[in-house]
């Protein structure tokens, strides 16, 4: 008997579910053979259970490598930093401590450096020494390369004391270079090798004394380290000195999708998350498997104003818009992954004094009425249409938003409807972030989102504000200047930190740029991860030191 | 005129067709705001000096039509220029990323094109039928999903749920299922609406309906008679795809961290790559000139009815 057509569909359909599902099933892992359970004829002993370890551990980030010679790279990766260690570094506290140097020494109030090598420090697979020679040469090498290479602005010239001894003269104590050579861009290479195979080749395979070797590296997938046996450290804070015994690899994954690489972790293929894509931090925070680690960020975000614009040449009208936006909004917007920033100088930044943001916050805090008061003594009265105007002109401005950076993105609207509240119009604007940059050193801007982004406050922060060093600066403040430079000018944080705060005052009194808000960083670690300890950087420094991953 | 005659003739003027194109990429990116060394460099410790410094040593200061210049004589002798992300020769930084694509983007085609033919054929011979409205929604559904959305979806249940797929990365054939499957989908209706215009247009022809009332097996006359000449027009369809879905490869190859061209061309482009994005758009040019040739002689050697002229 022939079968109808719809008889026949059925069946097809019915065989497909079936093949669905008995593949489903056959992949799954079998069940664990149940055993009957025997009489014990000894007394029972009680054993403790064997832990097992992986022996790699997977990483997880959104951003893969640039360069992999930290000396030629505009960015760094993990991957360049596990590669390259520099001599110091920080420690959780901010304070300078040794690693792969045996020790430090300032002197001359910080226009003299020197640096005590190991002996048996080398560079793995060529063995080549790295002393007092290479650590000079590799300090030169990155003056020349490096497209921050300004770093070194303040070295005068470096003595060989010894084979195992580097003094660096400066000019002037340079306060920044801390920051740097607390990085991986203060890591010495193995120049002998980057001279033998030129820099191209030395980009693609280079080599440093950083507790990993790059072995492989995918681009847009993956980059496998592997431990690198010539590796001894001074770190105080970490137990294990040398190559960790219990890792043969470490594998970065690049996932730049963010839910594919929540959903990679959360699915126990990753072991730590190191890019935790703001909008999942509270989906990680309620899984039971994941620690959520939270740091601030190196940086904060902040408005900056065209001083020669009309709006903006009366100090009143920069206060009463400072005033007048509501920061508790800003962290809402960001789902609480941000926090406000009042001050010039984030927590997460050095030279932070919590003073000058406590002071900002009861002084500059949010005030709406204070906001209109400021703005109609400037002369700036409200019009019909809730839109001030003084002697025939509006007040209103165009807002520059980077498009490329979510969490400025989301405050640019809640910034002009507040505004809008004390009769100020503002259009918004978005372009790419580093193009707001080239148009504000161009002028060619009214006002502007953008970021902060590195720890020092020299580094970046002078490159807007003081005149001398920021391209077409509409802010001109000779005291200001002054008082970069003197923070620039001495190794001692405690004395930067009481200079930083006396230019933090001064621009709260100017206010060329206001802060705004400084974002949150996570790290999220599986719990089988142990041993794992974290360094505030401008991101955090993920060590590995002493981890082993359990098998879960 | 002869194959050979006619290809040599027609990659020709495609050569000609591949610099035009890449003149007019040239122009478009230097209209993009910004540069590739403040891009590289922003929100970091530099000061304008350094960067113009940069500018300088990159070539980046010369006017576009000496830039134009210089990049199409090195071309000429086979530099492609050097990354300025990587720091490293173009090709060394593309050519390793195309065996990845190029196993994405033909997988997923051949996925297209083989259900493609069924579902088509399908909806052809069951024309009227509820099951040609049952089949032409699934289609038409598959062909309006966002990309995006049908392999978060997947991802999804397959990759985390069902634990059946790996959730993203590369390097064995369960890695390629399920960006090879989101990259087919929606490609399936345009390949089932070809063959199913194909298959009704020759349903109708005199010689099958004589081949019918000869007695034939309808099944007979279907694949020895219809499906023949039907199939002629989606094959070359085939090869007309292949350089769009490389270019369709770039969100697909996004989600599920596939390292492949796609990937590569997108960031690039947001970094201002412009020597990686010109071979990339160079390679893609050469490549859908090729396909078109191939798609033309194709068509000739299985079409007696067609004649190549240039």
């Amino acid at each position: 008997m022939a079968l109808s057509r719809g008889a026949l569909y059925g069946i097809i359909l019915i065989v497909v579910i079936l093949v669905i599902a008995a593949a489903y099933f056959l992949m799954l892992p079998p069940a664990p053979t149940p055993t009957a359970p025997t009489t014990p004829t000894t007394t029972p002993t009680v054993t403790t259970p064997v832990v097992e370890y992986k022996r790699t551990i997977v990483i997880g980030t959104d951003l893969d490598n640039q360069a992999l010679d930290v000396q030629q790279a505009s960015w760094t990766t993990l991957a360049n930093w596990y590669a390259f260690s520099s001599l110091v570094a920080f420690d959780q506290n901010r304070n300078v401590v040794v690693d792969l140097a045996e020790s430090y020494e300032i002197q001359e109030g910080g226009k003299v450096l020197i640096i005590k090598l190991p002996k048996d420090l080398k560079f793995p697979i060529t063995n080549n020494p790295l002393n007092a020679r290479t650590v000079n040469e590799s300090v030169y090498r990155y003056i020349q390369l490096s497209p921050y290479s300004t770093d070194w602005i303040e070295l005068n010239h470096t003595e060989i004391i010894d084979d195992y001894t580097i003094k660096f003269v400066f000019n002037n104590p340079p306060g920044p270079l801390w920051a740097v050579i607390t990085s991986e861009y203060g890591a010495p290479v193995d120049v002998e090798y980057a001279k033998k195979v030129g820099d191209s080749e030395f980009n693609a395979h280079p080599i440093g004394a950083g507790p990993f070797i790059i072995k492989e590296w995918v681009k847009g997938s993956h980059t496998i380290l592997v431990p690198n046996p010539n590796y001894k450290t001074n770190l105080p804070f970490v137990e294990n000195k040398g190559p960790n015994p219990y890792l043969d690899q470490v594998i970065i994954r690049v996932i730049a999708d963010d839910l594919t690489r929540v959903n990679e972790f959360l699915a126990g293929n990753i072991d730590i998350l190191a890019a935790v894509p703001p909008q999942y931090v509270d989906r990680l925070k309620a899984d039971p498997n994941t620690v959520l680690h939270e740091f601030a960020y190196g940086g904060y975000h902040f408005m900056i104003f065209n001083l020669e614009k009309p709006q903006f040449k009366d100090k009143n009208v920069r206060k009463a818009i400072y005033i007048a936006l509501n920061r508790d909004d800003f962290v809402v917007v960001n789902d609480y992954t941000t926090e406000p920033q009042y001050s010039f100088i984030s927590p997460g930044m050095l030279c932070y004094n919590f003073t000058v943001e406590e002071y900002a916050r009861k002084n500059f805090g949010y005030n709406l009425e204070e906001a209109k008061r400021l703005l109609d003594e400037a002369g700036w009265k409200m019009a019909p249409d809730g839109v001030r105007k003084k002697e025939g002109v509006v007040l209103s401005f165009v807002l520059d938003v980077p498009n490329d950076n979510p969490r400025l993105r989301k405050i640019a609207p809640v910034i002009q409807e507040q505004l809008s509240k004390i009769g100020i119009k503002v259009e918004l604007r978005e372009y790419e972030q580093h193009y707001i940059r080239e148009k504000v050193w161009r002028k060619d801007f009214e006002a502007a989102l953008n970021v902060f982004a590195w720890l020092d406050p020299d580094g970046d922060m002078a490159y807007w504000l003081h005149s001398g060093r920021a391209a077409n600066s509409t802010y001109i403040n000779p005291e200001v200047d002054k008082l970069f430079d003197a923070g620039m000018g001495t190794f001692d944080l405690r004395e930067r930190t009481k200079i930083y705060s006396r230019l933090q005052m001064i621009l709260l009194d100017d206010l060329p740029v206001i802060p705004l808000q400084y974002p949150k960083q996570y790290v999220a670690v599986n719990k089988n991860v142990e041993g794992v300890k974290f360094v505030l950087h401008t991101s955090p420094y993920i060590y590995l030191n002493d981890v082993k991953v359990r098998k879960g | 005129m002869g194959i050979l005659s006619y290809a040599a003739k027609r990659l020709s003027i495609g050569f000609f067709i591949v610099i035009f194109v890449s003149l007019i990429l040239f122009i478009f990116m230097q209209l993009l705001p910004g540069d590739p060394i403040t891009l590289l460099t922003a929100g970091e410790r530099v000061s304008q000096q350094r960067i113009e410094e940069l500018r300088r040593a990159w070539g980046l200061d010369q006017p576009i039509y000496i830039q134009f210049f210089f990049w199409l004589s090195h071309m000429l002798q086979g530099d492609f220029g050097t990354s300025f992300v990587f720091k490293l020769p173009v090709v060394r930084v593309v050519v390793p990323r195309i065996p990845a694509t190029l196993q994405l983007t033909i997988t997923a085609l051949v996925i297209s094109y083989i259900f493609g033919i069924i579902l088509g054929t399908l909806s052809a011979v069951r024309r009227g039928m509820l099951s040609e409205r049952v089949l032409t929604g699934v289609y038409t559904f598959l062909y309006s999903i966002p990309t995006y959305w049908l392999g978060a979806m997947l991802m999804l249940a397959f990759g985390f749920y069902l634990r059946v797929l790996p959730i993203s990365g590369h390097g064995t054939l369960a890695h390629l299922i399920l960006p090879a499957s989101t990259l087919a989908l929606p490609n399936i209706a345009i390949f089932a609406r070809m063959m199913r215009t194909e298959v009704l247009e020759t349903l109708y022809e005199e010689y099958v309906r004589t081949a019918m009332a000869k007695g034939l097996p309808r099944l007979v006359v279907l694949f020895r008679h219809v499906m023949r000449n039907a199939l002629i027009p989606v094959t070359v369809l085939f090869f007309l795809e292949l350089p769009w879905t490389i270019g369709g490869a770039v969100i697909v190859e996004a989600i599920f961290s596939w390292p492949g061209m796609g990937n590569l061309l997108y960031r690039s482009i947001l970094m201002q790559d412009y020597p990686v994005v010109m071979f990339i758009i160079f390679l893609i040019s050469i490549f859908t000139v090729i396909s078109n040739v191939i798609g033309d002689i194709l068509t000739a050697i299985l079409d007696p009815r067609v004649t190549l002229k240039g």
